[in-house]
Protein backbone atom coordinates (compact mmCIF):
# COMPACT_ATOMS: atom_id res chain seq x y z
CA UNK A 1 0.00 0.00 0.00
CA UNK A 2 1.33 3.47 -0.84
CA UNK A 3 2.27 5.85 1.97
CA UNK A 4 -0.55 8.19 1.01
CA UNK A 5 -3.07 5.38 1.11
CA UNK A 6 -1.76 4.25 4.51
CA UNK A 7 -2.12 7.76 5.85
CA UNK A 8 -5.61 8.08 4.43
CA UNK A 9 -6.55 4.81 6.05
CA UNK A 10 -5.08 5.96 9.37
CA UNK A 11 -6.91 9.28 9.16
CA UNK A 12 -10.12 7.35 8.63
CA UNK A 13 -9.32 4.98 11.49
CA UNK A 14 -8.58 7.92 13.79
CA UNK A 15 -11.99 9.45 13.12
CA UNK A 16 -13.74 7.63 15.94
CA UNK A 17 -10.70 7.21 18.19
CA UNK A 18 -11.63 7.14 21.89
CA UNK A 19 -8.49 9.10 22.72
CA UNK A 20 -10.14 11.95 20.81
CA UNK A 21 -8.50 15.30 21.18
CA UNK A 22 -6.03 13.97 23.74
CA UNK A 23 -4.27 12.08 20.98
CA UNK A 24 -1.05 13.45 19.63
CA UNK A 25 -1.49 11.97 16.15
CA UNK A 26 -4.92 13.58 15.80
CA UNK A 27 -3.60 16.91 17.03
CA UNK A 28 -0.78 16.76 14.52
CA UNK A 29 -3.24 16.28 11.67
CA UNK A 30 -5.23 19.24 12.88
CA UNK A 31 -2.18 21.50 13.35
CA UNK A 32 0.25 20.46 10.70
CA UNK A 33 -1.89 18.78 8.09
CA UNK A 34 -1.93 15.13 7.03
CA UNK A 35 1.42 15.41 5.24
CA UNK A 36 3.17 15.91 8.58
CA UNK A 37 1.25 13.16 10.28
CA UNK A 38 3.01 10.52 12.26
CA UNK A 39 2.79 7.06 10.90
CA UNK A 40 1.92 4.67 13.66
CA UNK A 41 1.49 0.97 14.15
CA UNK A 42 -1.38 -0.35 16.18
CA UNK A 43 -1.11 -3.10 18.73
CA UNK A 44 -3.92 -4.83 20.58
CA UNK A 45 -3.50 -6.13 24.11
CA UNK A 46 -5.79 -8.38 26.08
CA UNK A 47 -6.37 -7.81 29.79
CA UNK A 48 -3.25 -8.77 31.72
CA UNK A 49 -0.96 -8.64 28.68
CA UNK A 50 2.31 -6.75 29.09
CA UNK A 51 3.38 -3.91 26.87
CA UNK A 52 6.85 -4.18 28.39
CA UNK A 53 8.38 -5.39 31.63
CA UNK A 54 10.46 -3.60 34.21
CA UNK A 55 14.23 -3.47 33.55
CA UNK A 56 13.78 -4.67 29.97
CA UNK A 57 15.94 -2.68 27.55
CA UNK A 58 13.72 -0.26 25.66
CA UNK A 59 12.54 -1.85 22.42
CA UNK A 60 12.44 1.57 20.84
CA UNK A 61 8.83 2.59 20.92
CA UNK A 62 6.76 5.22 22.60
CA UNK A 63 3.22 4.00 23.13
CA UNK A 64 0.18 6.17 22.79
CA UNK A 65 -2.88 4.62 24.37
CA UNK A 66 -5.85 4.45 22.04
CA UNK A 67 -8.32 2.23 23.87
CA UNK A 68 -8.39 0.84 27.40
CA UNK A 69 -6.14 1.39 30.40
CA UNK A 70 -2.52 0.56 31.09
CA UNK A 71 -1.17 0.12 34.60
CA UNK A 72 2.50 0.89 35.21
CA UNK A 73 4.11 -0.77 38.20
CA UNK A 74 7.40 -1.30 39.95
CA UNK A 75 8.64 -4.54 41.50
CA UNK A 76 10.42 -4.10 44.81
CA UNK A 77 13.27 -6.22 46.18
CA UNK A 78 10.82 -8.89 47.37
CA UNK A 79 9.10 -9.05 43.99
CA UNK A 80 6.10 -7.23 45.43
CA UNK A 81 4.19 -5.17 42.89
CA UNK A 82 3.85 -1.44 43.54
CA UNK A 83 1.57 0.58 41.29
CA UNK A 84 3.16 3.67 39.70
CA UNK A 85 0.19 4.94 37.77
CA UNK A 86 -2.71 4.39 35.43
CA UNK A 87 -2.54 5.61 31.85
CA UNK A 88 -5.71 6.41 29.93
CA UNK A 89 -6.49 6.89 26.23
CA UNK A 90 -4.29 9.69 24.88
CA UNK A 91 -1.58 9.19 27.53
CA UNK A 92 1.97 8.28 26.56
CA UNK A 93 3.89 5.40 28.13
CA UNK A 94 7.39 4.11 27.50
CA UNK A 95 8.85 7.61 27.11
CA UNK A 96 12.21 6.30 28.34
CA UNK A 97 12.67 5.11 24.73
CA UNK A 98 13.57 8.73 23.94
CA UNK A 99 16.50 8.62 26.34
CA UNK A 100 17.49 5.05 25.54
CA UNK A 101 17.20 3.74 29.07
CA UNK A 102 15.84 0.55 30.48
CA UNK A 103 12.18 0.57 31.40
CA UNK A 104 12.00 1.80 35.01
CA UNK A 105 8.59 0.12 35.40
CA UNK A 106 6.47 -2.56 33.77
CA UNK A 107 3.32 -1.75 31.78
CA UNK A 108 0.34 -4.08 31.67
CA UNK A 109 -3.14 -3.74 30.17
CA UNK A 110 -5.95 -3.60 32.78
CA UNK A 111 -8.57 -4.43 30.17
CA UNK A 112 -8.64 -5.10 26.45
CA UNK A 113 -6.56 -2.21 25.14
CA UNK A 114 -5.05 -0.86 21.99
CA UNK A 115 -1.96 1.30 21.60
CA UNK A 116 -0.50 3.28 18.73
CA UNK A 117 3.25 2.75 18.59
CA UNK A 118 5.63 5.51 17.61
CA UNK A 119 9.15 4.36 16.78
CA UNK A 120 11.55 7.03 18.19
CA UNK A 121 13.48 7.36 14.92
CA UNK A 122 10.36 8.21 12.96
CA UNK A 123 9.10 10.30 15.86
CA UNK A 124 12.31 12.37 15.99
CA UNK A 125 12.16 12.89 12.23
CA UNK A 126 8.55 14.01 12.40
CA UNK A 127 9.43 16.32 15.30
CA UNK A 128 12.29 17.84 13.31
CA UNK A 129 9.97 18.36 10.30
CA UNK A 130 7.15 20.02 12.10
CA UNK A 131 7.58 22.80 14.65
CA UNK A 132 3.89 22.46 15.55
CA UNK A 133 4.35 18.80 16.37
CA UNK A 134 7.55 19.50 18.33
CA UNK A 135 5.69 22.06 20.39
CA UNK A 136 2.75 19.74 21.01
CA UNK A 137 5.05 16.93 21.97
CA UNK A 138 7.06 19.08 24.39
CA UNK A 139 3.80 20.23 25.98
CA UNK A 140 2.70 16.62 26.36
CA UNK A 141 6.02 15.72 27.99
CA UNK A 142 5.57 18.57 30.46
CA UNK A 143 2.01 17.36 31.12
CA UNK A 144 3.35 13.86 31.81
CA UNK A 145 5.93 15.38 34.16
CA UNK A 146 3.15 17.25 35.93
CA UNK A 147 1.02 14.09 36.16
CA UNK A 148 3.89 12.35 37.95
CA UNK A 149 4.56 15.34 40.21
CA UNK A 150 0.90 15.44 41.15
CA UNK A 151 1.06 11.78 42.18
CA UNK A 152 3.86 12.66 44.60
CA UNK A 153 1.98 15.74 45.81
CA UNK A 154 -1.06 13.58 46.53
CA UNK A 155 1.04 11.01 48.43
CA UNK A 156 2.46 13.67 50.78
CA UNK A 157 -1.06 14.38 52.01
CA UNK A 158 -1.55 12.47 55.25
CA UNK A 159 -5.34 12.25 55.30
CA UNK A 160 -6.44 9.13 53.36
CA UNK A 161 -9.83 10.73 52.62
CA UNK A 162 -8.15 13.66 50.92
CA UNK A 163 -6.02 11.32 48.83
CA UNK A 164 -9.00 9.33 47.61
CA UNK A 165 -11.09 12.46 46.95
CA UNK A 166 -8.21 13.87 44.91
CA UNK A 167 -7.86 10.63 43.01
CA UNK A 168 -11.57 10.48 42.13
CA UNK A 169 -11.47 14.12 41.06
CA UNK A 170 -8.44 13.42 38.86
CA UNK A 171 -10.07 10.40 37.20
CA UNK A 172 -13.24 12.38 36.65
CA UNK A 173 -11.36 15.29 35.08
CA UNK A 174 -9.30 12.92 32.94
CA UNK A 175 -12.51 11.29 31.67
CA UNK A 176 -14.05 14.70 30.98
CA UNK A 177 -10.95 15.74 29.00
CA UNK A 178 -11.44 12.63 26.85
CA UNK A 179 -15.10 13.46 26.24
CA UNK A 180 -16.31 10.54 28.34
CA UNK A 181 -18.43 12.83 30.43
CA UNK A 182 -16.71 12.85 33.78
CA UNK A 183 -19.68 12.85 36.13
CA UNK A 184 -20.04 9.08 35.67
CA UNK A 185 -17.19 6.74 34.87
CA UNK A 186 -15.99 3.21 35.29
CA UNK A 187 -12.90 2.60 37.38
CA UNK A 188 -10.76 0.24 35.33
CA UNK A 189 -8.64 -0.80 38.30
CA UNK A 190 -9.29 -2.92 41.38
CA UNK A 191 -9.62 -1.50 44.90
CA UNK A 192 -6.25 -3.10 45.56
CA UNK A 193 -4.59 -1.20 42.72
CA UNK A 194 -6.21 2.05 43.85
CA UNK A 195 -5.00 1.43 47.39
CA UNK A 196 -1.52 0.64 46.18
CA UNK A 197 -1.40 3.78 44.04
CA UNK A 198 -2.64 5.93 46.93
CA UNK A 199 -0.46 4.25 49.56
CA UNK A 200 -3.55 2.91 51.38
CA UNK A 201 -4.90 -0.55 52.11
CA UNK A 202 -7.76 -1.86 49.92
CA UNK A 203 -9.93 -1.96 53.08
CA UNK A 204 -9.35 1.74 53.68
CA UNK A 205 -10.27 2.48 50.06
CA UNK A 206 -13.52 0.48 50.39
CA UNK A 207 -14.39 2.09 53.73
CA UNK A 208 -13.76 5.58 52.37
CA UNK A 209 -15.84 4.89 49.26
CA UNK A 210 -18.73 3.85 51.53
CA UNK A 211 -18.22 6.95 53.62
CA UNK A 212 -18.28 9.20 50.54
CA UNK A 213 -21.52 7.47 49.53
CA UNK A 214 -23.09 8.13 52.93
CA UNK A 215 -22.19 11.81 52.49
CA UNK A 216 -24.03 11.62 49.12
CA UNK A 217 -20.88 12.83 47.46
CA UNK A 218 -20.65 9.88 45.09
CA UNK A 219 -22.66 6.78 44.13
CA UNK A 220 -20.68 3.57 43.67
CA UNK A 221 -21.92 0.40 42.02
CA UNK A 222 -19.09 -2.09 41.68
CA UNK A 223 -16.62 -0.20 39.54
CA UNK A 224 -19.14 2.33 38.27
CA UNK A 225 -18.77 5.69 39.98
CA UNK A 226 -21.10 8.64 39.70
CA UNK A 227 -20.15 11.97 41.20
CA UNK A 228 -23.23 13.49 42.84
CA UNK A 229 -21.65 16.48 44.55
CA UNK A 230 -18.51 17.69 42.72
CA UNK A 231 -18.22 20.68 45.05
CA UNK A 232 -18.07 18.49 48.14
CA UNK A 233 -15.56 16.17 46.47
CA UNK A 234 -13.34 19.13 45.70
CA UNK A 235 -13.67 20.48 49.22
CA UNK A 236 -12.65 17.10 50.61
CA UNK A 237 -9.71 16.89 48.20
CA UNK A 238 -8.54 20.31 49.35
CA UNK A 239 -8.72 19.27 52.99
CA UNK A 240 -11.66 21.41 53.98
CA UNK A 241 -13.98 18.54 54.83
CA UNK A 242 -13.23 18.27 58.52
CA UNK A 243 -16.03 20.64 59.47
CA UNK A 244 -18.37 18.74 57.18
CA UNK A 245 -17.35 15.51 58.80
CA UNK A 246 -18.00 16.92 62.25
CA UNK A 247 -21.36 18.24 61.20
CA UNK A 248 -22.50 15.17 59.34
CA UNK A 249 -22.06 12.23 61.63
CA UNK A 250 -20.86 9.54 61.68
CA UNK A 251 -17.25 10.50 61.14
CA UNK A 252 -15.27 8.34 58.79
CA UNK A 253 -14.05 5.33 60.74
CA UNK A 254 -10.87 4.94 58.73
CA UNK A 255 -9.51 8.44 58.75
CA UNK A 256 -6.80 8.21 61.31
CA UNK A 257 -5.48 10.49 64.00
CA UNK A 258 -3.56 12.59 61.48
CA UNK A 259 -6.79 13.95 60.23
CA UNK A 260 -8.20 15.06 63.52
CA UNK A 261 -4.96 16.40 64.90
CA UNK A 262 -3.91 18.02 61.69
CA UNK A 263 -7.03 19.90 60.81
CA UNK A 264 -9.17 20.30 63.89
CA UNK A 265 -6.52 21.82 66.12
CA UNK B 1 13.04 40.44 44.52
CA UNK B 2 11.74 39.96 47.97
CA UNK B 3 14.18 38.65 50.51
CA UNK B 4 12.92 36.20 53.02
CA UNK B 5 15.78 34.76 54.96
CA UNK B 6 18.84 36.43 53.51
CA UNK B 7 21.47 37.09 56.11
CA UNK B 8 23.36 40.41 56.08
CA UNK B 9 26.60 38.50 55.55
CA UNK B 10 25.47 37.40 52.13
CA UNK B 11 23.86 40.56 50.90
CA UNK B 12 27.16 42.41 50.67
CA UNK B 13 28.48 39.81 48.23
CA UNK B 14 25.52 39.87 45.93
CA UNK B 15 25.53 41.41 42.47
CA UNK B 16 21.92 41.82 41.50
CA UNK B 17 21.09 40.31 38.09
CA UNK B 18 24.59 39.20 37.19
CA UNK B 19 26.24 41.56 34.77
CA UNK B 20 27.35 38.79 32.45
CA UNK B 21 26.11 40.55 29.33
CA UNK B 22 22.58 41.50 28.40
CA UNK B 23 22.57 40.50 24.74
CA UNK B 24 21.48 36.91 24.12
CA UNK B 25 24.14 34.82 22.48
CA UNK B 26 27.06 36.57 24.16
CA UNK B 27 27.35 34.09 26.95
CA UNK B 28 29.38 30.98 26.49
CA UNK B 29 29.28 27.62 28.18
CA UNK B 30 32.96 27.12 27.49
CA UNK B 31 34.86 26.35 30.64
CA UNK B 32 31.71 25.65 32.63
CA UNK B 33 32.27 22.61 34.83
CA UNK B 34 28.67 21.53 34.31
CA UNK B 35 28.69 21.63 30.49
CA UNK B 36 28.54 17.84 30.21
CA UNK B 37 25.44 17.64 32.39
CA UNK B 38 23.66 20.79 31.43
CA UNK B 39 20.98 21.39 28.83
CA UNK B 40 22.77 24.47 27.46
CA UNK B 41 26.06 22.59 27.47
CA UNK B 42 24.75 20.35 24.67
CA UNK B 43 25.76 23.14 22.27
CA UNK B 44 28.49 22.18 19.79
CA UNK B 45 31.97 23.28 20.95
CA UNK B 46 32.64 25.61 18.04
CA UNK B 47 29.53 27.74 18.62
CA UNK B 48 30.86 31.28 19.25
CA UNK B 49 28.32 32.05 21.95
CA UNK B 50 25.47 30.00 23.17
CA UNK B 51 22.41 31.30 21.39
CA UNK B 52 19.96 29.80 23.85
CA UNK B 53 21.64 31.30 26.91
CA UNK B 54 19.84 34.51 27.77
CA UNK B 55 21.56 35.61 30.96
CA UNK B 56 22.99 34.50 34.25
CA UNK B 57 21.45 35.51 37.49
CA UNK B 58 22.67 35.35 41.08
CA UNK B 59 20.31 34.87 43.98
CA UNK B 60 20.66 35.26 47.70
CA UNK B 61 19.58 32.59 50.09
CA UNK B 62 15.79 32.75 50.41
CA UNK B 63 15.37 34.73 47.19
CA UNK B 64 12.66 33.51 44.83
CA UNK B 65 13.58 32.50 41.30
CA UNK B 66 9.91 32.44 40.29
CA UNK B 67 6.59 32.31 42.06
CA UNK B 68 3.41 30.32 41.61
CA UNK B 69 0.96 32.33 39.53
CA UNK B 70 3.62 34.59 38.06
CA UNK B 71 3.51 34.88 34.23
CA UNK B 72 5.89 32.40 32.63
CA UNK B 73 8.58 34.15 30.58
CA UNK B 74 9.12 31.11 28.38
CA UNK B 75 12.63 30.66 29.75
CA UNK B 76 14.03 27.76 31.71
CA UNK B 77 16.58 27.97 34.49
CA UNK B 78 19.44 25.56 34.98
CA UNK B 79 21.21 25.65 38.31
CA UNK B 80 24.82 26.72 37.83
CA UNK B 81 25.76 27.01 41.49
CA UNK B 82 23.91 26.42 44.73
CA UNK B 83 20.56 24.72 45.25
CA UNK B 84 16.84 25.43 45.10
CA UNK B 85 13.59 24.06 46.43
CA UNK B 86 10.24 24.20 44.69
CA UNK B 87 7.08 24.44 46.74
CA UNK B 88 3.39 24.38 46.16
CA UNK B 89 0.77 26.09 48.28
CA UNK B 90 -2.30 23.94 48.72
CA UNK B 91 -5.61 25.35 49.82
CA UNK B 92 -6.42 25.53 53.53
CA UNK B 93 -2.99 26.79 54.39
CA UNK B 94 -0.67 23.86 53.96
CA UNK B 95 2.40 24.05 51.82
CA UNK B 96 4.49 21.30 50.32
CA UNK B 97 8.08 21.08 49.21
CA UNK B 98 7.85 19.30 45.86
CA UNK B 99 11.48 19.08 44.84
CA UNK B 100 15.12 20.01 45.38
CA UNK B 101 17.32 21.11 42.50
CA UNK B 102 21.10 20.91 42.37
CA UNK B 103 23.62 21.80 39.66
CA UNK B 104 22.47 21.47 36.04
CA UNK B 105 18.92 20.56 37.12
CA UNK B 106 15.85 22.39 35.86
CA UNK B 107 13.35 23.75 38.39
CA UNK B 108 10.00 24.56 36.79
CA UNK B 109 10.41 22.37 33.71
CA UNK B 110 6.86 21.06 34.11
CA UNK B 111 5.45 24.57 33.59
CA UNK B 112 7.26 25.19 30.29
CA UNK B 113 4.65 26.08 27.69
CA UNK B 114 2.17 27.31 30.31
CA UNK B 115 1.13 30.92 30.74
CA UNK B 116 1.90 30.92 34.48
CA UNK B 117 4.25 29.22 36.92
CA UNK B 118 2.68 26.48 39.00
CA UNK B 119 5.21 26.47 41.79
CA UNK B 120 7.55 28.76 43.65
CA UNK B 121 11.31 28.19 43.46
CA UNK B 122 13.48 29.50 46.30
CA UNK B 123 17.29 29.53 46.60
CA UNK B 124 18.47 27.45 49.57
CA UNK B 125 21.90 29.11 49.60
CA UNK B 126 23.66 31.81 47.55
CA UNK B 127 23.08 30.44 44.06
CA UNK B 128 23.42 31.20 40.38
CA UNK B 129 21.26 30.13 37.45
CA UNK B 130 21.60 30.26 33.68
CA UNK B 131 18.44 31.36 31.95
CA UNK B 132 17.69 29.56 28.69
CA UNK B 133 15.23 30.61 25.99
CA UNK B 134 13.40 27.32 25.73
CA UNK B 135 9.85 28.15 24.71
CA UNK B 136 8.67 26.96 21.33
CA UNK B 137 8.55 30.49 19.90
CA UNK B 138 12.15 31.42 20.58
CA UNK B 139 13.40 27.98 19.54
CA UNK B 140 11.54 28.38 16.23
CA UNK B 141 13.04 31.86 15.73
CA UNK B 142 16.61 31.42 16.94
CA UNK B 143 17.18 27.70 17.21
CA UNK B 144 19.46 26.14 18.21
CA UNK B 145 18.49 22.89 16.47
CA UNK B 146 19.78 20.56 19.20
CA UNK B 147 17.80 22.19 21.99
CA UNK B 148 14.38 20.53 21.47
CA UNK B 149 15.91 17.04 21.60
CA UNK B 150 17.93 17.91 24.71
CA UNK B 151 14.79 19.32 26.32
CA UNK B 152 12.82 16.16 25.57
CA UNK B 153 15.52 13.98 27.13
CA UNK B 154 15.62 16.28 30.17
CA UNK B 155 11.83 15.90 30.52
CA UNK B 156 12.07 12.11 30.28
CA UNK B 157 14.72 12.07 33.03
CA UNK B 158 12.63 14.40 35.18
CA UNK B 159 9.61 12.12 34.75
CA UNK B 160 11.66 9.11 35.89
CA UNK B 161 12.82 11.09 38.94
CA UNK B 162 9.24 12.03 39.87
CA UNK B 163 8.16 8.44 39.47
CA UNK B 164 10.92 7.32 41.83
CA UNK B 165 9.91 10.02 44.33
CA UNK B 166 6.27 8.93 44.25
CA UNK B 167 7.32 5.32 44.65
CA UNK B 168 9.29 6.18 47.79
CA UNK B 169 6.23 7.93 49.20
CA UNK B 170 3.94 4.90 48.81
CA UNK B 171 3.70 2.72 51.89
CA UNK B 172 7.36 2.89 52.72
CA UNK B 173 8.73 3.43 56.20
CA UNK B 174 10.30 6.71 57.23
CA UNK B 175 13.73 4.97 57.44
CA UNK B 176 13.50 3.84 53.83
CA UNK B 177 12.37 7.24 52.60
CA UNK B 178 15.16 9.13 54.33
CA UNK B 179 17.86 6.61 53.36
CA UNK B 180 16.78 6.73 49.71
CA UNK B 181 16.65 10.52 49.81
CA UNK B 182 20.18 10.89 51.21
CA UNK B 183 21.60 8.41 48.70
CA UNK B 184 19.91 10.22 45.83
CA UNK B 185 21.26 13.54 47.04
CA UNK B 186 24.81 12.17 47.35
CA UNK B 187 24.64 10.65 43.87
CA UNK B 188 23.45 13.90 42.36
CA UNK B 189 26.22 15.83 44.11
CA UNK B 190 28.87 13.38 42.93
CA UNK B 191 27.60 13.42 39.32
CA UNK B 192 28.36 17.11 38.97
CA UNK B 193 31.96 16.59 39.95
CA UNK B 194 31.68 19.99 41.58
CA UNK B 195 31.24 18.73 45.11
CA UNK B 196 33.22 15.80 46.35
CA UNK B 197 32.02 14.24 49.55
CA UNK B 198 31.19 15.64 52.04
CA UNK B 199 28.51 17.88 50.62
CA UNK B 200 26.50 20.65 52.17
CA UNK B 201 23.01 19.76 53.30
CA UNK B 202 21.38 23.06 52.36
CA UNK B 203 17.80 22.08 53.13
CA UNK B 204 16.33 22.28 56.62
CA UNK B 205 14.79 19.36 58.49
CA UNK B 206 11.40 20.95 57.95
CA UNK B 207 11.95 21.09 54.19
CA UNK B 208 13.22 17.52 54.02
CA UNK B 209 10.26 16.37 56.13
CA UNK B 210 7.80 18.17 53.87
CA UNK B 211 9.34 16.63 50.74
CA UNK B 212 9.32 13.13 52.24
CA UNK B 213 5.83 13.39 53.74
CA UNK B 214 7.21 12.99 57.30
CA UNK B 215 7.25 15.16 60.40
CA UNK B 216 10.38 17.25 61.15
CA UNK B 217 10.71 15.36 64.46
CA UNK B 218 10.90 12.04 62.62
CA UNK B 219 13.58 13.40 60.28
CA UNK B 220 15.63 14.69 63.23
CA UNK B 221 15.25 11.45 65.15
CA UNK B 222 16.28 9.36 62.15
CA UNK B 223 19.25 11.59 61.30
CA UNK B 224 20.48 11.09 64.88
CA UNK B 225 20.01 7.35 64.72
CA UNK B 226 21.75 7.18 61.30
CA UNK B 227 24.64 9.04 62.90
CA UNK B 228 24.72 6.73 65.89
CA UNK B 229 24.80 3.74 63.53
CA UNK B 230 27.69 5.42 61.70
CA UNK B 231 25.78 5.45 58.43
CA UNK B 232 26.58 9.12 57.99
CA UNK B 233 28.56 11.98 59.46
CA UNK B 234 27.09 15.42 59.87
CA UNK B 235 29.35 18.27 60.89
CA UNK B 236 27.31 21.46 61.03
CA UNK B 237 25.75 21.10 57.60
CA UNK B 238 28.53 19.11 55.94
CA UNK B 239 27.16 15.66 55.30
CA UNK B 240 29.14 12.58 54.31
CA UNK B 241 27.74 9.11 53.90
CA UNK B 242 30.13 6.81 55.74
CA UNK B 243 28.31 3.61 54.81
CA UNK B 244 26.49 3.93 51.46
CA UNK B 245 25.93 0.16 51.17
CA UNK B 246 24.28 0.12 54.60
CA UNK B 247 22.04 2.98 53.50
CA UNK B 248 21.27 1.13 50.26
CA UNK B 249 20.18 -1.92 52.25
CA UNK B 250 18.09 0.30 54.50
CA UNK B 251 16.47 2.02 51.50
CA UNK B 252 15.69 -1.32 49.87
CA UNK B 253 14.66 -3.51 52.81
CA UNK B 254 13.91 -1.06 55.60
CA UNK B 255 16.42 -2.84 57.88
CA UNK B 256 20.18 -3.11 58.04
CA UNK B 257 21.76 -6.45 57.05
CA UNK B 258 22.24 -8.81 60.05
CA UNK B 259 26.05 -8.49 60.04
CA UNK B 260 25.80 -4.71 60.00
CA UNK B 261 23.25 -4.78 62.82
CA UNK B 262 25.52 -6.98 64.92
CA UNK B 263 28.46 -4.66 64.31
CA UNK B 264 26.39 -1.72 65.46
CA UNK B 265 25.46 -3.61 68.61
CA UNK B 266 21.81 -4.09 67.68
CA UNK B 267 19.81 -7.25 68.21
CA UNK B 268 19.78 -9.33 65.01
Amino acid sequence: MSAAATRAREAGACAGCPAGRMCLATAVRAHAGPAQALSVRRKRLHAGEHLYRMDEPVAGQVHLIRVGHIKTYHLDAEGEQRVCGFAMPGDLVGLEALAGQRHPHGAVALAGSEVCQLPPGALEQALARSAALARLFQDRLCDELDRHRQAAVMLRIRDPGRRLARFLGDVSRACAARSDGGAAFRLPMTREDIGDFLGLTPETVSRLLSHFQRLRCIAVDGREVRILDPGLLETMAAGGATELRLRRKPPCPSTNVHNGVHHVL
Amino acid sequence: MELLFSSPAFSTQVTPAAAAGAAPGRLSCRGCALAALCLAGAAPDDAPGNRCLVRRRRLRRGERLFRAGEPHAGTLFTVRRGSFKTSLACRYGDQQVTGFYLHAELPGLDALGLAHHRETATALEPSEVCEIAADAGSIARHGPPWLPGALRRAAVHAIAREEATALALRNTSAERRLAAFLLDLAERHAAGGATARPFRLTMSRVEIASFLGLTPETVSRLMSSFRRLDLLRLDLRALSLSDPSGLHALARDGVLPPARRAAAGLAA
